[in-house]
């Protein structure tokens, strides 16, 4: 199952959030007031992402028909999830960071 | 000898066996409807609180219980951290059902299609999910309200 959670996770995503999350960690060591920007920045590309996947998946679909659009609707489905968990832990984590590296008053 | 029955039955003009056979036919009506009550029941399927508390797994009403709790002591405490635990409870919410989706799409790659029940369920306790983590991240933000209006 964990296998076919990394089969389904496009290339654009795995190597966005491989990188943000990479930027949070060194900015919680070097730069705590940065770790919100970087959640932002985190939303933005899970939204971008999410958009373009739903679009892609939009435009393919008059084209397409029966088992075709079973096709279709799967692959998409099964990126679309795998960028949903993936953004959720990048965003967590980054919540997580904050809390160790934020004062708490 | 006439019993009170009969003297109530001549009050309002009827016999005793019509108040009977009435009576009978009522006692029926009730019966049935609590067949047809018992019937829709069967096949309503289970209500929200059932959904919540038998088919979440314990788990994850834990996490979200704890959430609630760190959240309403940092909100006492430590008020800068209210704001990411909300958050941190939203984007909680997303992944055990966004797993259950995959999984339900592996099943549909591996046996080529997946039952409407199966699909039902799967979309009904995920909804469950995110709704609690919506309204954990709800409470959140109240809580930043009212202190934002305090200070």
């Amino acid at each position: 199952m964990f296998r076919f959670f990394l089969s389904s996770i496009s290339t654009f995503d795995a190597i966005a959030f491989v990188i943000i999350m990479l930027a949070t960690i060194a900015a919680a060591w070097k730069a705590p007031d940065r770790i919100r920007l970087i959640g932002k920045l985190t939303e933005a590309i899970f939204l971008t992402s999410l958009s373009v996947q739903v679009l892609s998946f939009i435009i393919r679909l008059p084209w397409g028909s029966g088992s075709r659009i079973q096709t279709y609707f799967c692959d998409d489905f099964r990126a679309m999830t795998a960028l949903v968990i993936l953004a959720a832990l990048a965003y967590i984590i980054n919540n997580i960071l904050y809390i160790i590296r934020t004062p708490r008053l | 000898m006439c019993g009170q029955g009969d003297m109530t039955s001549e009050k309002i003009g009827c016999t005793r066996s019509d108040i009977i056979s009435l009576h009978q036919t009522k006692h029926k009506c009730f019966m049935e409807e609590e067949l047809i009550e018992e019937v829709i029941e069967d096949f309503s399927g289970p209500g929200p609180l059932t959904i919540l508390f038998q088919m979440v797994p314990p788990w994850i009403l834990s996490v979200f219980t704890i959430l609630l709790v760190a959240i309403l002591f940092c909100g006492w405490k430590a008020p800068r951290w209210v704001r990411p635990l909300g958050s941190i409870a939203l984007a909680f919410s997303f992944i055990p059902c966004t797993w259950k989706i995959l999984i339900a799409l592996y099943d549909v790659k591996m046996a080529g299609a997946v039952s409407p029940n199966a699909w039902y369920s799967c979309f009904n306790i995920s909804s469950f999910i995110i709704t609690l983590g919506m309204m954990v991240f709800l409470i959140s933000r109240i809580i930043i309200a009212i202190q934002s209006t305090r200070n």
